[in-house]
């Protein structure tokens, strides 16, 4: 009994103190996810409308382009793109939270990349300081069952499973956390700073980003080439079967909620990438009423899927992005006025 | 399976439990045994035959041993235990060095030679094991250890999982007396070994390995950096060979001490010493006295006729320790440099001990000494001797220096070892812990850990004694 009792203490010293440091941790720094939080919280009153999404909303969404856009159907908003590299579904979603958290007084509506809640995260098993941050208890239920829903090997299911609780007891532990800094304070682990353009409406060109060794960008045209090739096959209707029970329909539900609580109106989008997306032009179809944008239809937004809009399979470069930005907007406005 | 890693935690525990669950001795020590080589098994399982293969033969070396009266015999028996460790341990340490000096030696002499590529896998732990088991024939031989009758006790001896990869080198005649005692849990000195095992937890993990990129940056190319980031550098290995060195040994003293037995002191604060026969009084304490006790004094020690009788002694001794180190030129040089210092202090005191100018400069000998440890670390940690040139190059203003540096932010870092470092010498925190009763205890270590865990480094490196 002393011993359970002199354990019950351990525990609650460690996982309280963890918890305590946890609540004060800033927003993780890579690709400027904290500069951005940053920017938001000193300047998001500014704001009316927010893109959350990863590099695919981050490099083809231009702000001024959609508030044009709107502006012309009668809607005055300002836009910030909150897009960040790299994001993933889970990370979005805390990403939203955060945001709303914010309570950005004219913050209306937020538009988030289509989370598509696939729990396959680790194509690099390195625990990151952004991996950790939102690996909570909810995020990591939802990412490990989202391996078991789908259409996985049980390899891939068992070996996901384990980076994921792994990556929970990071969370809950802070583990490694304090070390990044360390190695950032040393010089180590150097991140890249958002240019001050960038960071007043969070858009940032493709090609300002990285274009890479000449063998690179020949070798991402082909890629984009043999994408281009194929790209019938995106829209749905061309004979990909979806099975619902794949899709985390609650996980969107309490996304809608969550946003919903703080009064604000929540738009989801699928970018116009190569993925297919089925689950969501499935939805799309059986719920009308649900507020999803389908941009990844090359028979609907052919601008999308020329080669010289684009960068890479998944993303456009600067010209497609404002050619692109141009529809969204018109899309978005008409979106806007459904009740 | 490293000590600071999760897994090893989980491990660690459910033996731990088990262990004090049960009931027998003898039940207890087949749990040991049978979690040693699990634990072992974890690095490389077909490894496990050669500690098996050691264990059997010393068991049987040691016991005959002990029962021949004729010295002939006694010597065959003890040249068994001897040629079977030195031959595993030669071939999987030094075989591939052997040669490469030896093609290496007849290049230079214009004599092209070639030989086939071995590549040897170091099992992990080999050097440790091998001098233990040595210890054991060693001294039964000299008749200052009776050999034990339990195959199961000696094995346990020989494989015990807290100290078989990296040590503490354990004697037999200090273990396994402790194996024929009962274990009470009540006889654990619980806090003093959990604050043992935190401490060995942030010194590897917290400051050893954060360290880790800075030193492979540096040495991995010392012209392309300037003074500064050399200096930085060679302080900084100077800090963490002491940090993951120690801090395992504090964790598997720890981890034995919860298990009930005592494995000795490996590390005596080393680098407060003011002088180098002080450092090797509290550097790996344990290897230091099997080298004393096994080579040193065997070969006369200081008690021989002439003065240059014992400089050989010292030197002979040192170099050996140097090549236990690893299979490469440096770590002999190393040894070499090492013996020059004792042979220096020894000289000192020889000619200037009890002077005016003796008692004057002890009181700043802290500074040459370390200075003197710090560069030999870089022989130590040099990649090959051409790499020990360049880097004591820059230091010494031999060759040009680059460019790269490394943060300044680093002094911050290594003062504040020396803080941490003195304040642990002075046992301040141990001293106000003592204060507080057990329920507030572990109250405040979970909140130790608690500050200490997000310092782990996430890209944890091996302990770097492992490789010996």
């Amino acid at each position: 009994m002393r011993l359970v009792l002199l354990l019950a203490l351990f525990a609650v010293g460690f996982f309280g103190t963890a918890a305590v440091i946890r609540s004060q941790l800033p927003e993780p720094l890579s690709n400027g996810r904290r500069l951005k939080y940053e920017h938001l919280e000193a300047h998001g009153d500014e704001y009316s409308m927010v893109f959350i999404g990863s590099s695919r909303v981050n490099h083809t969404l231009i702000p001024s382009v959609v508030e044009e856009r709107l502006a012309a159907a009668g809607h005055e908003h300002r836009i910030y793109n909150y897009g960040i590299a790299g994001m993933r579904s889970f990370e979005a979603d805390l990403v939203l939270e955060n945001l709303l958290e914010l309570n950005l007084p004219k913050l209306e509506i937020v538009v988030m990349e289509w989370p598509d809640w696939d729990g396959v995260i680790f194509s690099d098993p390195t625990i990151t300081e952004r991996t950790v941050n939102w690996h909570d208890a909810g995020r990591t239920t939802a990412a490990v069952k989202s391996l078991w829903i789908g259409d996985y090997t049980d390899e891939v299911r068992r070996t996901e499973s384990v980076r994921h609780l792994k990556t929970f007891g990071a969370h809950l532990t802070n583990y490694g956390l304090g070390s990044t800094w360390l190695q950032r304070q040393m010089g180590f682990e150097t991140f890249e700073d958002l240019p001050s353009e960038v960071l007043r409406d969070g858009f940032a060109a493709t090609g300002a980003v990285n274009d890479g060794t000449p063998e690179d960008m020949a070798r991402r045209k082909e890629k984009t080439r043999a994408m281009l090739a194929k790209k019938h096959v995106l829209d749905l209707g061309n004979g990909i079967e979806v099975d619902p029970a794949h899709y985390q329909r609650e996980a969107l539900q309490a996304q809608a909620e969550l946003a919903r609580s703080h009064g604000i109106r929540l738009i989801w989008a699928v970018m116009p990438g190569e993925r297919h997306q089925p689950q969501a032009w499935r939805l799309a179809a059986d719920e009308p009423e649900l507020p999803l944008l389908l941009f990844n239809s090359p028979k609907r937004f052919p601008e999308a899927y020329v080669i010289e809009h684009r960068w890479d399979p998944d993303h456009l470069n600067e010209e497609g992005a404002r050619v692109f930005s141009a529809s969204f907007g018109d899309v978005l406005a008409k979106e806007l006025e459904r009740p | 399976m490293i000590f600071t890693e999760l897994r090893f935690f989980l491990f660690f525990a459910v033996v731990l439990g088990v262990y004090w669950a049960l009931r027998g001795d003898r039940s207890r020590k087949a749990l040991l045994l049978l979690a040693s080589y699990g634990f072992y098994a974890g690095w490389k399982w077909e490894f496990l035959s050669l500690i098996v293969t050691s264990t059997v033969v010393d068991y049987i070396a040691g016991a005959r041993l002990h029962r021949s009266t004729s010295p002939a015999a006694r010597k065959a028996w003890l040249a068994v235990s001897l040629g079977v460790n030195l031959t595993i341990l030669g071939f999987f340490k030094y075989f591939g060095w052997f040669v490469e000096s030896g093609v290496a030696f007849l290049g230079w002499l214009g004599i092209g030679a070639s030989a086939p590529v071995l590549e040897v896998i170091l099992p992990v732990g080999i050097s440790f094991y091998t001098f233990q088991t040595l210890s054991y024939t060693l001294d039964i031989y000299k008749r200052e250890l009776a050999p034990t009758k339990s195959f199961l006790d000696f094995a346990l001896f020989v494989a015990f999982f807290p100290q078989l990869v990296a040590g503490p080198i354990v004697r037999a005649v200090d273990f396994l007396p402790q194996l024929t005692t009962t274990k009470r849990p009540n006889d654990v000195r619980w806090r003093a070994f959990l604050m043992l095992f935190l401490w060995g937890y942030v010194k590897k993990a917290c400051f050893s390995d954060n360290v880790s990129p800075a030193v492979e940056q540096v040495f991995s190319d010392p012209l392309a950096h300037d003074v500064g980031g050399n200096l930085i550098a060679a302080i900084l290995f100077h800090l963490q060979i002491y940090c993951d060195f120690s801090g395992y040994s504090d964790m598997a003293i720890a981890c034995a001490g919860m298990l009930g037995f005592r494995l000795p002191e490996n590390f005596a604060f080393p680098y407060l010493a003011t002088n180098m026969v002080q450092f090797w009084r509290r550097w790996h304490v344990s290897l230091s006295t099997w080298f004393r006790d096994y080579v040193y004094i065997p070969l006369g020690g200081s008690r021989v006729a002439t003065k240059g009788r014992y400089v050989a002694n010292v030197f002979i001794t040192f170099t050996l320790s140097g090549v236990w180190h690893g299979a490469q030129w440096t770590f002999v040089l190393w040894g070499v440099l090492h013996s020059l210092g004792l042979i220096a202090v020894w000289a000192w005191g020889k000619g200037m001990g009890g002077t005016g100018i003796a008692r004057a400069l002890a009181r700043v000998a802290w500074i040459p000494t370390t200075v003197f440890v710090v560069f030999t670390w870089i022989v130590f940690r040099a990649d090959d001797l051409g790499s020990l040139g360049e880097m004591w190059g820059v230091l010494l203003g031999l060759e040009a220096a680059g460019q790269a540096s490394l943060a300044g932010n680093w002094w911050w870092l290594i003062g504040t070892f020396y803080l941490v470092h003195f304040a642990m010498r002075r046992r301040l925190l141990e001293r106000a812990l003592e204060r507080l009763g057990d329920p507030a205890f572990a109250l405040v270590l979970g909140i130790l850990f608690a500050l200490a865990v997000p310092f782990a480094s996430a890209g944890f490196q091996p302990f770097i004694y492992f490789q010996f």
